[in-house]
């Protein structure tokens, strides 16, 4: 279970993905816009604005991904005591926001010219709204305690209650009468999507997952330096207290 | 330190470190249960406040009498049309089994149209007629280009979607045939 | 050309929604990186004034190389050990000066 948990370990896996992540994030970003805005038709009845999903359900995929990724991380940091689930998951959770914002502000976007409104508080739409609220909620509860071991325990409870909106985003447009349509790609009998579409959708994706596992080892490498700072400067001040105050 | 706190654990054994992540596991599994199924049990007891809007099956089993409601199904073929004083239009609202008539003034969505998904928010009048005060499209989980649409069309193929389902009479949708109706073009 | 910035009458919300995306994703990136740099300076600059611990000497922040494996992984140990002492700790003066450089790490590691 500890395999990963060594920061050295984690260092040097980083440092071999951190290049490839960063490259296919820039050559799928570019591959998914030029499919996305140039090559991909408009669609039959919503015309060009098919083309916001390209973004918007990358966006959504991601904002559930990041989260599940966190609420797995707040297990292994409570039942094992992984040293680096929390870093994981305090670094992630600021992507996971601003996935989520995306999928909301574009959905906002999508929404006013084809269904006729900005926003509704439909079971979709509200439940991706508590998602966002429950990245916010964590990232303020892991900075409130003066105890970061305090801190990051609060943040994994919170992760691990907010679990249960994860299916429920997922299914809701399945169990409830939404204005949001049905799943149009995750379902049991394929995709709803003609192929033309489903490849800037795809490519999308994939570069919104590279730039994710980019960005959280920029992440996870500062809040590592950040912990390390942290505790040579408690051991200083508990070894020599009149020296640190003389320097 | 905790390398000590480990060496300390090993002499006593190894048992007590492996029972305490043992409990630990059974902890957070039992509370994500008890968790999941009150989330379950609350949200299926408030069902009717959840959904977005009732079909027209619905509407005609449990008449919403004075209350504001929203009414979601797809505008009937055929049944669009401008009312005389020029701003106002009617349409039926249509689940395949129930049709209820709607009036709305007002600026409809881009994707409103016949065969599409709609979502109305009015009351019923007294003459059966529901008066919508917002007028919301619904489009399904279809994407395609306008050739492949036509394709289908021509091939008789295409099928709109009923949008959401009956909550208070989920029979009577689910027993429906699909609507025969072709897409006009758009 | 044009026809193509124009989306169909949809120019504002396509647009609109991609600048969107890339508004938010650079920005996430750019503090990131800030966030990062800012760290190890900080951290590079307290391992050159305090090189005394464990008579370990040159041990600046390069990740990944063998070198610094062990090193790493005892600061780790070390900051969690660190991390429970102001809760613990029964002298005062002690507890407030993890809570003060904590904060300031903190800080420098949230956004």
């Amino acid at each position: 279970m500890h395999r990963f948990a060594n920061p050295a370990r984690f260092q040097r896996l980083a440092a071999v993905i951190l290049p490839w992540a960063a490259g296919i994030a820039v050559l799928a970003t570019l591959a998914g816009l030029w499919t996305g805005l140039v090559t991909s038709p408009p669609d039959y009845q919503q015309g060009d604005t098919v083309r916001i999903m390209y973004v918007h359900v990358p966006a959504a995929w991601m904002s559930l991904f990041v989260y599940t990724t966190m609420a797995a991380a707040a297990v292994a940091a409570l039942v094992w005591r992984h040293p680096l689930a929390e870093v994981y998951a305090r670094a992630a959770a600021p992507l996971g926001a601003g996935f989520t914002a995306i999928c909301l502000i574009t959905g906002s976007l999508w929404g006013e010219p084809m269904w006729g409104t900005w926003w509704v508080w439909d079971a979709r739409l509200t439940s991706v709204l508590i998602l966002f609220f429950l990245y916010l909620g964590f990232m303020a509860l892991v900075n409130a305690f003066d105890d970061p071991t305090r801190g990051a325990k609060a943040g994994s409870i919170l992760l691990l209650v907010g679990v249960v909106n994860v299916p429920i985003i997922k299914f809701s447009v399945d169990w409830w009468n939404t204005l949001h349509q049905p799943a149009s790609v995750l379902r049991l009998d394929g995709p709803t999507i003609y192929g033309d579409m489903l490849v800037p959708l795809f490519i999308m994706f994939a570069a919104f997952k590279a730039y994710f596992i980019a960005v959280v080892i920029v992440r996870m490498r500062a809040e590592l330096a950040a912990r390390k700072v942290q505790a040579m400067r408690l051991t200083q001040a508990a070894r020599a207290p009149e020296l640190s105050a003389a320097e | 330190m905790r390398a000590v706190t480990r060496a300390a654990m090993a002499v006593v054994g190894e048992e007590s470190e492996m029972t305490r992540k043992k409990r630990r596991l059974y902890v957070v599994a039992l509370a994500l249960l008890g968790l999941g199924s009150a989330a379950a049990l609350t949200l299926s007891a408030f069902e009717e406040n959840i959904v977005f809007f009732f079909s027209p099956s619905d509407i005609v089993a449990q008449p919403p009498g004075d209350r504001n409601v929203r009414l979601g199904g797809l505008v009937e073929e055929g049944s669009v049309r401008k009312l005389p004083d020029g701003i106002s239009i009617a349409f039926r609202v249509t689940d395949t089994v129930n049709a209820i008539p709607v009036t709305y003034t007002g600026i409809v969505p881009d994707l409103f149209r016949e065969g599409q998904g709609v979502v109305a928010e009015g009351k019923v009048g007294p003459d059966g007629v529901f008066v919508a005060r917002e007028v919301l499209a619904r489009h399904d989980e279809n994407y395609m280009p306008p050739e492949v649409a036509d394709a289908l069309k021509r091939a008789g193929h295409f099928q709109p979607e009923v949008p959401g389902r009956s909550v208070i009479a989920p029979s009577a949708a689910q027993a429906a045939p699909q609507a025969t109706s072709t897409l006009e073009r758009p | 050309m044009s026809e193509f910035f124009a989306m169909g009458g949809y120019a504002v919300y396509v647009w609109g929604s991609y600048g969107v995306a890339a508004l938010v994703l650079v920005a996430l990136l750019l503090l990131s990186l800030r966030g990062l740099r800012e760290n190890e300076t900080i951290l590079a600059a307290l391992e050159t004034s305090a090189p005394a611990r464990g008579g370990r000497k040159r041990r600046a922040g390069q990740s990944g190389d063998g070198a610094e494996m062990m090193p790493a992984y005892l600061a780790m140990a070390g900051s969690d050990a660190g991390g429970r002492k102001p809760g613990s700790s029964a002298d005062p003066a002690k507890g407030d000066a993890g809570g003060d450089t904590g904060g300031d790490g903190g800080g420098g590691g949230g956004e």
